[in-house]
């Protein structure tokens, strides 16, 4: 008191200078971190623990409450800066599709045994179905996706639409954009339809089964059964695979939700499962287009049956052996 | 010298609206082991962003439909291009801003929010994609829906409608407005902070024992006015009047006993009411001043003249400051008036007559 010194107004002299370069790095990094010259990026840590400690005094000594909200609001503001995602979404797709997809899969047997199961269960139903009573065949697929095709359509007519449909390359490419579209779409919702307790994950994934159910019964009627596999084998193994890890995931996030560990919240359990639903449901989504691909352009040009099983055999074969890999990368981490 | 922001006032821990206040703050530890106070962002404005940002999203796809219009209406393959970028713009809109903006899109942005990993770990973009992914679901599904079936089906319209209600009050059940995606990634919304700092009281004069800057006018000097925090413009220029008021001042002298009447929340206060602006604060210095003098039996007199209220009020206030600053420095600082323990024992009898 004798001196008439004021500790903060001297602490507030000594140090503003370096919190106003802060809130200026801040200002001007604003979204990008281009806007900042090396240095500056690598002054901003230093800024940030400097001023991090400026509060941590100024919290003990400083009577000054809005000095104090000021400098909160600056460490936080630095602290999401400093903090941000790394990740750009192309070095995520690159990394994602490197390690974190084969990995989630490896990590998912059971929503992955589940998810072909409830799917599996539809087909059986949609071809019981339809061996039963023909005529129930559209009230299962809606006309759009029958596309001509039924139990009810001559011999032939079935027989064509398994040739190459398509014929010019923009047409191809129409239906390429289309299809990716739509399907990557349902593997979303299949997904985010966790959220929801996985019950709809589940009817959705048996809807699609007993769509393909009724399908295989619809061909099986004109002795077609082997062909239609063969055709659908192009970029059916691909875009069927597609969607039972898409189940997988809205099964994981919806185990998450429900079944959290014995020592774990229901908050880290569902953040947990649903990061891991998040990687499976991303994966699909790219797995998706590929199988867009082979559907709009590849399936035309595979002409012979044989060719055609042989070639979703190939492609069967290469998921297995990209999954497989996440086995792999999974040991030499170590755990989880 | 009443220069508080308004915006600002709320984020000061003011005593007026504590309760308000507390609800909706979480506490952060940064990897540095710092604790950080973040605020949760309101319902509304969250609703109001995810709004714009719809409206974005809409807005693009229009766009490029008057485009494909224009550009030739009878060719389907330019339809198909047209869907398949309505249909990325939809998937990638809000995990590509949040990433690229750090946790933000354009609508948070404008709003002024923006996603943080929960309890401050840092924000992943494995937690963006999650906390996209249920988007789709909560968001897209029944906005699609509502679209698709626009008129007739009032079956499907209601199970819409109730869809939407269900993901959408989830927020309002959780302490910390987390809808689906944000339990599912792991994250909060909060309100993004804007730091700005006001001037302090201590440079409205100099401090009280000082001899020497009598003469000075109370103009800023280049010193504080380089610690003052304000932009030039706002800076309100000292009215010459207070000349008058100030000087007196400087010569009131507070014996410790006085300055320990108080402990650091009534300081506060004190601070929140030199700061505060509007009408009527005249009678609110005049009974302040009056509460306090009566209780640090202070006459305010300097020479012959009696000190004007806020004067006064600031004159105690700077001089309060300095004894409980250099109290907290010897772990002696008070909470409040009846936090007598760490106090100094001369001046408990006299709490006790409040």
């Amino acid at each position: 008191m004798a001196d008439g010194q004021i500790h903060s107004a001297e602490f507030r002299r000594t140090r503003e200078e370096s919190w106003r370069r802060l809130e200026h790095l801040l200002g001007r990094i604003g979204n990008r971190e281009q806007a900042l010259s090396q240095e500056e990026l690598s002054e901003l840590p230093q800024l940030y623990r400097t001023t991090l400690s400026s509060l941590s005094v100024a919290r003990n000594y400083v009577l000054d409450q809005r000095l104090i909200a000021y400098l909160e609001a600056l460490c936080l503001r630095a602290y999401v800066v400093v903090y941000a995602p790394r990740e750009r979404l192309g070095g995520l797709l690159k990394h994602g599709l490197i390690i974190g997809f084969p990995r989630a899969i490896c990590a998912a047997g059971i929503e992955l045994a589940l998810s072909a199961l409830c799917m599996a269960v539809g087909m059986l139903a949609g071809w019981a179905i339809v061996a039963a009573g023909p005529e129930l065949f559209y009230s299962i697929i809606p006309e759009s996706l029958a596309g001509g095709r039924g139990p009810d359509q001559t011999r032939e007519l079935m027989a064509k639409s398994l040739e190459g449909g398509v014929e010019t390359a923009a047409a191809a490419q129409l239906f390429v954009l289309q299809l990716a579209s739509h399907n990557a779409g349902i593997a979303l919702l299949a997904a985010g339809l966790g959220i929801a307790f996985g019950l709809p994950t589940i009817l959705l994934l048996a809807y699609n089964g007993a769509i393909l159910g009724a399908m295989l019964a619809a061909f099986d009627v004109h002795g077609l059964l082997v062909p239609f596999i063969a055709w659908l084998s192009v970029h059916g193994v691909t875009e069927l695979g597609a969607i039972i890890i898409a189940g997988a995931g809205g099964l994981a996030i919806a185990r998450g939700i429900l079944f959290p560990k014995v020592d774990e919240t229901r908050m880290a359990a569902a953040r947990r499962h649903g990061m891991h639903g998040g990687f499976l449901a991303a994966g699909a989504f790219a797995m998706l287009f590929v199988a867009a691909f082979f559907e709009g352009v590849l399936r035309q040009a595979i002409e012979p049956t044989t060719a055609r099983l042989l070639f979703g055999g190939a492609t069967a074969v290469f998921w297995l052996w990209y999954f497989q890999r996440g086995r792999a990368s999974r040991k030499g981490r170590g755990d989880d | 010298m009443i220069d508080v922001p308004a915006p600002k006032s709320r984020k000061a821990p003011s005593m007026a609206e504590p309760a308000n206040l507390e609800a909706k703050q979480r506490d952060i530890i940064t990897p540095e082991g710092v604790r950080l106070t973040v605020t949760i962002a309101d319902y509304s404005t969250r609703m109001a962003a995810a709004l714009i940002d719809a409206l974005f999203v809409v807005g693009a796809i229009i766009v490029v439909v008057l485009l494909a219009i224009f550009a030739d209406m009878r060719s389907s393959i330019v339809w198909s291009y047209v869907g398949f970028f309505a249909f990325l713009a939809r998937v990638l809109y809000f995990p590509w801003f949040e990433l690229i903006l750090n946790g933000r899109t354009p609508g948070k942005r404008s709003v002024g929010i923006r996603v943080i990993g929960r309890n401050g770990a840092p924000l992943t973009a494995a937690a963006v994609l999650a906390r996209n992914l249920a988007r789709e679901v909560e968001m897209w599904l029944p906005l699609t829906f509502a679209l698709l079936s626009g008129d007739g089906e009032p079956l499907v319209t209601l199970l819409t409608l109730a869809w939407v209600l269900c993901f959408a009050t989830i927020p309002l059940f959780s302490a910390e407005r987390m809808r689906a995606g944000d339990v599912l990634a792991g994250t909060w919304v909060v309100v993004d902070p804007k730091p700005s700092l006001v001037r302090d009281l201590l440079d409205d004069s100099p401090a009280p024992a000082k001899a020497p800057p009598i003469a000075a006018p109370p103009v800023p000097t280049p010193e504080s006015e380089g610690a003052t925090s304000k932009p030039p413009e706002a800076e309100p220029p000292v009215p010459a009047e207070l000349d008058l008021e100030l000087e007196p001042e400087l010569a009131v002298v507070f014996t410790p006993t006085q300055l320990d009447a108080y402990g650091a929340a009534e300081l506060n206060t004190l601070a929140d009411l030199l700061y505060a602006d509007g009408p009527g604060l005249d009678e609110k210095f005049q009974a302040v001043a009056e509460a306090i003098a009566r209780k640090i039996d202070h006459d305010r007199m300097v020479g012959d003249e009696q000190l004007e209220n806020k004067a006064f009020l600031g004159a105690y206030y700077r001089a309060a400051r300095a004894k409980m600053e250099t109290d907290a420095q010897w772990g002696r600082l008070r909470q409040n008036k009846f936090d007598r323990d760490r106090g100094q024992k001369t001046n408990s009898d006299e709490s006790e007559n409040e």
